[in-house]
């Protein structure tokens, strides 16, 4: 039996389908687009199995953003492998007035149907007395009642399901008046594609555009038919709402009584926004909240990253000392396992910002957010909740871009994607200070302002500013998709339900490392063979170079001095000098070339790249590889290398340069496009490259 | 008048709507002719507005409250 799950925003429809299928669910996309589509399954109470689909949050079956637009492909799709036998339409039992015109929607379409009136335990407390057996015979439709926070309801859904796979009882074919003129045609359109009935055929006409299973011939098809009638899509809508809305009205008043109750639901929640939405306690209590997440993926994160890096070290280690020196062996330690670690390392910073978000999302303070942040964002192209991104973009941008999943308007969340790797994260914090402290002296401004702090600072803000005219440019110049507008449901503040937010962390964790994680290990891979493998014998030629040059060192002070000449040897020291006359207008040389290729694995391996150029090994620290760098001289000059214009060159090159394999892998998996990540790479490394020139010849 | 002309606080109830673009969303939102609705607050920019209608809490935009004409009932 295959069931789809359908509903209003807000009217705990994941819970449902969360209640219902616990964790035998999958998390994948709608084929073609972004949105999130979750299939489950569930035992009936004969032990068959029921699939189900919950298809996103949506008011009607006339679409006004990407989310509501799947669902009606969904349902009208007679290719879909999914095609649901029967219909579970999850509604708020408070609501009923506004929630049934969906339900109404969907019946029109021939499926056969269950109404769940969900959330009735806060219905009743607020007053309602719903006759259910009086609302199913009105609707011609089994009508169950569930609350899914407590999981009450869900075996006698079940059993209906049950009941309605052994008898599916078609739902009456009713014709609205507002299609009544339009008979003729409609009949035409049901006979053509043999379609079930007249509401059928009328969808199709509304939305030929847009049905992406409908061929271009289709479409020329409906484009003449709409001028023939001089067909009014967004009328005859309207009309066709007000005309249900009519139907609902007296539907409602003969099955429901209102009791005035002391109990509102919504008092609580306004009382709460009093304060949460205040000019100055909604922007502090806003704040905290951020530092508060940001602290987390920050700080706390640190912690378990530590330990997976040593446990990545450690099984490193066992391999090479226990398998045999070959290629082979190198290829899994060096190359694959590595990647793998960092995948893994990202693990602890997406469970904890999704953890977050889920938290906020279940609250429903993120709709607030949005509401607080709509007007500052809207200037830049963005949308409310892309403040949520853009800030743990600052620690990392692997998981703010996946938080943009959040933002429902697709060119937003798309803006948002693309902007986020701006922000300067924790990855560049070792390349700034090891920078800053090379060439900003250590001292005080008038006796309060410490010069390091401030260039750290100014590194900083110049992320975000840059990311805030880049959402500016974008959105003057991307198409114009979606809706304009801000209407949004807020929904009263709950308690959160911590299975939802588990349920999210773990789905969120499994699709990060079994998607974007692919991408990561593989171009690991490719590093580790460009830093590892030279040309023919090169390798070895430096290696014997070495040992003849140095006769008399023992071979620990050797090693470092031959890991140097490899990897100045190897095709990534052939491509840091290849690129040295590109960079050199940047003040580069063709040491700091190859930790630009090396970077891209993360890039704070700048750090362990010089170290090992300059001979130090891998464990070179930070303080070595700056008194290293700092005592180089520039042959031509004269003059130490390493100037304020080279290091500040050198950071503005890091702040807007996209080199980060784990972003490009995780932009890839969000838009489903190598279009975007590749656009990004192009676009921010020239702008990268021109900030950087602008810098040094402003500097030098 | 306008609902983005209502002091918070205030219930008016709708009469019409002056934008067929906007007005099918509204529509969906519960915002019905004859409805009454409260306004309860603004957002701390003073844009969007928020306010109740038919049990439920509907934030929007100064923009689109402009579209909607309104009757203040008390």
């Amino acid at each position: 039996m295959k069931l789809a799950l359908i509903g209003n925003p807000n009217a705990g429809k994941t819970s449902l389908f969360n209640q219902l299928t616990g964790l035998n669910q999958k998390v994948a996309n709608f084929t073609g687009v972004t949105v999130e589509k979750k299939t489950g399954s569930f035992l009936l109470p004969n032990q068959s199995k029921a699939y189900i689909t919950d298809l996103p949050g949506t008011y009607s079956l006339y679409p006004k953003s990407d989310d509501e637009q799947v669902v009606l492909d969904f349902l009208l799709n007679p290719q879909n492998p999914e095609k649901p036998d029967a219909i579970l339409v999850v509604i708020d039992a408070s609501n009923l007035q506004r929630n049934l015109l969906l339900f109404l929607e969907v019946q029109s379409l021939g499926f056969p149907t269950i109404l769940v009136l969900n959330m009735i335990d806060i219905a009743q407390k607020s007053g309602w007395e719903i006759d259910t057996q009086k609302l199913a015979e009105r609707l011609q439709s089994p009508v169950v009642c569930t609350n899914s926070r407590s999981g009450e309801g869900i075996n006698e859904l079940k059993q209906k399901v049950l009941d309605l796979e052994k008898n599916k009882s078609i739902p009456p074919n009713i014709i609205l008046q507002t299609y009544a003129p339009l008979q003729n045609v409609l009949q035409e359109i049901r006979q053509k594609y043999q379609l079930p009935n007249i509401y059928w055929a009328n969808l199709y006409f509304h939305h030929y555009e847009k049905l992406s299973f409908l061929a271009e011939t289709d479409k020329q098809f409906f484009q003449k038919l709409e001028l023939k009638n001089s067909f009014q899509a967004l009328h005859l809508q309207a009309d066709e709402t007000l005309e249900r809305f009519r139907v609902i009205e007296k539907i409602v008043a003969e099955t429901t009584q209102k009791h005035e109750k002391a109990y509102n639901p919504q008092s609580i929640t306004r009382k709460i926004d009093k304060i949460l939405l205040h000019p100055l306690w909604g922007y502090g209590s806003f704040l905290m909240v951020l530092l508060l997440i940001f602290t987390a993926i920050f700080r706390w994160a640190e912690i378990p990253m530590e330990w997976i890096e040593q446990g990545t070290a450690h099984l490193q280690a066992f391999f090479r000392e226990n398998l045999p020196n070959h290629f082979i062996t190198n290829l899994w330690t060096e190359g694959i396992l590595a990647g793998i670690g960092s995948v893994v390392t990202f693990i602890p910073q997406i469970a904890l910002l999704f953890g977050f978000i889920a938290i906020l999302e279940e609250t429903g303070y993120m709709t607030r957010v949005m509401i607080m942040m709509d007007k500052i964002m809207r200037k830049f192209g963005l949308n409310g909740k892309s403040v949520v991104p853009l800030i743990s973009g600052a620690a990392c941008a692997i998981p703010a871009i996946m938080a943009t999943r959040n933002i429902d308007n697709p060119k937003e969340r798309l803006i948002t994607t693309l902007v986020v790797p701006l922000i300067s994260c924790s990855a560049r914090l070792p390349i700034y200070t090891v920078m800053i402290a090379l060439v900003i002296p250590d001292k005080m401004l008038w006796g309060i302002l410490h010069y390091q702090a401030l260039a750290l600072l100014a590194m900083y803000l110049l992320g975000l500013l840059m990311a805030m005219l880049a959402a500016k440019v974008l959105s003057r110049f991307l198409p114009f998709w979606g809706n304009d507008y801000f209407i949004v449901e807020m929904p009263t503040y709950k308690m959160p339900r911590w299975k939802n937010v588990i349920i999210t962390i773990y789905e969120k964790v499994k699709t990060f490392v079994f998607d974007a994680g692919k991408v990561i290990v593989v171009i690991s891979v490719i590093l580790w063979v460009l830093a590892s493998y030279g040309w023919g014998d090169s390798l070895e030629k430096a290696e014997s170079a070495i040992k003849k040059s140095y006769p008399t060192l023992s071979e620990e002070e050797l090693t470092p001095l031959i890991n140097s000449a490899k990897l100045e040897a190897s095709f990534a020291g052939n491509l840091g000098k290849a690129l040295e006359p590109i960079i050199e207008p940047l003040g580069f040389d063709w040491k700091i070339g190859i930790s630009l290729i090396t970077s891209f694995a993360a890039r704070e391996v700048f750090v362990a790249t010089m170290s090992v150029i300059y001979g130090l090994g891998e464990e070179g620290n930070e303080q070595s590889v700056r008194q290293k760098m700092a005592s180089e001289i520039n042959p031509q000059t004269g003059k130490p290398t390493y100037s304020v214009a080279v290091g500040f060159s050198l950071m503005v090159f890091y702040a807007f340069a996209m080199q980060c394999m784990s972003t490009f892998a995780v932009v890839w998996k969000e838009t489903r496009s190598w279009k975007y990540p590749l656009g990004q790479l192009v676009f921010f490394n020239i702008l990268a490259y021109l900030a950087s020139w602008i810098t040094y010849t402003i500097l030098r | 008048m306008q609902l983005h002309q209502v002091s918070i606080g205030k219930k008016a109830k709708i009469l019409e709507f002056q934008q067929r673009g906007v007005f099918l969303k509204l529509l969906e939102m519960g915002l019905l002719p004859n409805i009454t609705i409260e306004v309860l607050g603004k957002a701390p920019l003073g844009d969007p507005i928020y306010i109740s209608v038919q049990e439920t809490l509907i934030a929007l935009r100064k923009s689109e409250a402009q579209n909607i004409v309104v009757q203040i009932i008390e």
